[in-house]
């Protein structure tokens, strides 16, 4: 299907169901839409023929939660078959997935499991990456997930094995600001350090999103439950790498308690008053 | 103290951890060693090993019970929230997710309902259940009725008897021994409308479809009705449809033209060597 040609670039929001007759009704004014590759992979569904229509007038990036690339499971080809049919359909700009794992021995956890950054994930994660980029036929890029631990054995820091994966692979990076503020404080680590050691000519997306703080007798942590607006401490990051971020499209992610479509484009404004994109 | 000194044992070890508790019976000594291995790799915080993989366990436990309560309100209330809560649990535990999506996966909750020896004498909750499977799988599906009224007109009237019509993707037949349309009617509304003095024990003949806004819908049909639309789900042509409810093709073909208007049959085909019966009058 021939779709009319849409950059993807400035600042997206995240296309979830309660909008979807916005965008097949309408053209709601934002720049580009992000849909989770999974909820799309039925070819016959309405969902995949809504988001037909709605490619019509918008770029559109596909972020996927269930290659489970990090696991010793062998890659599901079904899976991958599935997406390359997607893909095909839709002309995506970007396709990304997670440093992470999601399952093993066949059995799915619909979660984003934290990965030793060993020398041996690494290897595993550049094999993974290469055959699915190579079955594909497409670049992906690769998001640093939100951590709630980490493990003693690692051979290195986060933003060094996404450099290595990156250079090894060829893919690209999406950069999660609100993992990486999550990640740091629940490891009692400093995001600005994190962000000073990525690569960031390899960052082709960043993600914002809200968290929310859990409190236990021990102290607080954050959970990234992506159904808030970003919170200061993010919007400061941005700040801080305004002269970087504005040039890498940036998207505004709220996955539960969703609100209404102008919240969300009030969001995605603001980040672009953060990234100097426009002015108030 | 032995090292979790490979990525495929530390998932291993994180993937039973994540289980554990879905049911009491699944917490024994190995996993509390396994637990004790893990805990030796993580780095230390101001939480116990067992908070912190609590995190990722309520994540994957919360994501898949809040998609079970999501297709099954109806017959979350009618076991109650704790029994379902219950179930959903030893459902994730032993049935686990074999897809990296969840599109499937509630169809495999109505088959697990159906094992469950509690449930084996209120066949109805598991009943219910797959109507609520059903609604929702039916909604899901991309449907723009398209009858080829044209085509149709060309077929001679000798040969109407050998018709088969097709019963669309976005219909269902369900049965039941309940009257499940009203206990569903009854259990999605508020308190103050529901019927004190109804019942529910009578047999129930249902077709769900797709209606004209897309949305799923249900409704009751009669027995004739009812044998009409298995026997266009078998693939039967008029010939024996009007045979086994012993009626001339008159009325068969009135009701044919309602259920393509609500978009219940999508096409037909015409099935030749079979013999007629003298019903076209």
């Amino acid at each position: 299907m021939a779709y009319e040609q849409h950059l993807l670039d400035g600042t997206g929001i995240g296309l979830r169901q309660p909008h979807v007759e916005h965008f097949i009704h309408g053209k709601p004014s934002i720049s580009w839409l992000e849909v989770h590759s999974e909820n799309y992979l039925q070819e016959n569904s309405k969902r995949r023929h809504q988001l037909r229509h709605i490619r019509n007038d918008y770029a559109i990036s596909c972020h996927g939660v269930g290659l489970s690339l990090g696991s010793s499971d062998s890659l599901n080809l079904n899976h991958i078959k599935s997406l390359k049919a997607l893909f095909d359909d839709i002309e995506p700009s970007l396709i990304s997935e997670h440093l992470s794992w999601s399952s093993l021995d066949g059995r799915f956890y619909n979660d984003l499991l934290p990965l030793p950054y060993t020398d041996e994930a690494l290897h595993h994660m550049v094999n993974r990456v290469n055959q699915t980029q190579d079955l594909l036929g497409r670049e992906i890029l690769i998001e640093n997930p939100s951590s709630y631990l980490a493990f003693k054995h690692a051979d290195m820091s986060e933003p060094e094995l996404l450099n290595q994966l990156s250079q090894r692979s060829g893919c690209k990076l999406l950069l999660d600001l609100n993992n990486i503020y999550v990640s740091c404080s629940n490891t009692k680590t400093d995001p600005y350090q994190y962000l000073a050691n990525i690569n960031w000519n390899q960052i082709g997306e960043v993600h914002l999103a809200g968290h929310t703080v859990k409190q236990l007798p021990q102290g607080e942590i954050r959970i990234d439950t992506h159904n808030n607006p970003v919170c200061d401490e993010v919007w400061g990051i941005v700040d801080v790498y305004r002269d970087k971020l504005q040039h890498i499209p940036c998207l505004i992610e709220w996955d539960a308690d969703i609100p209404s479509l102008d919240v969300l484009i009030a969001e995605a404004t603001k980040a672009q008053q953060h990234l100097g994109l426009i002015h108030d | 103290m032995t090292k979790v000194n490979s990525l495929v044992q530390l998932q291993t070890y994180f993937s039973r951890q994540l289980i554990l508790m879905l049911r009491d019976h699944t917490v024994d000594q190995e996993p509390s060693t396994e637990l004790n291995l893990l805990s030796s790799q993580l780095v230390e915080s101001n939480f116990s090993s067992e908070q912190l993989i609590n995190i990722y366990r309520n994540n994957f436990l919360v994501s898949i019970s809040e998609l079970l309560e999501q297709l099954f309100p109806v017959t979350q209330a009618l076991v109650g929230c704790d029994y379902f809560t219950q179930t959903s649990r030893q459902f994730i535990h032993d049935c686990p997710l074999n897809e990296p999506h969840l599109n499937h996966y509630g169809g495999n909750f109505v088959s697990f309902l159906g094992e469950l020896e509690a449930l084996k004498k209120m066949p109805f909750v598991t009943q219910m259940a797959e109507l609520e499977w059903q609604l929702d799988r039916i909604s899901h599906i991309y449907y723009e009725p398209n009858f080829d009224f044209d085509a149709l007109a060309q077929i001679g009237e000798d040969q109407y008897l050998n018709i088969h019509f097709n019963l669309a993707d976005t219909c269902y037949l369900q049965s039941s021994n309940m009257d499940l349309i009203a206990l569903h009617k009854d259990l999605s509304s508020p308190q103050e409308t529901k019927h004190q003095d109804a019942n529910y024990q009578q047999q129930s003949y249902i077709l769900m479809l797709q209606n004209q806004q897309g949305k799923s819908a249900f409704m009751p049909v009669n027995h004739q009705q009812w044998t009409w639309l298995t026997g266009l789900q078998n693939s039967f042509t008029l010939a024996q449809l009007c045979d086994i409810e012993n009626t001339n093709i008159t009325p068969l073909m009135e009701q044919i033209t309602d259920w393509i208007a609500l978009g219940c049959i999508d096409g037909f085909s015409l099935k030749t060597n079979i013999q007629t019966s003298p019903k076209l009058a």
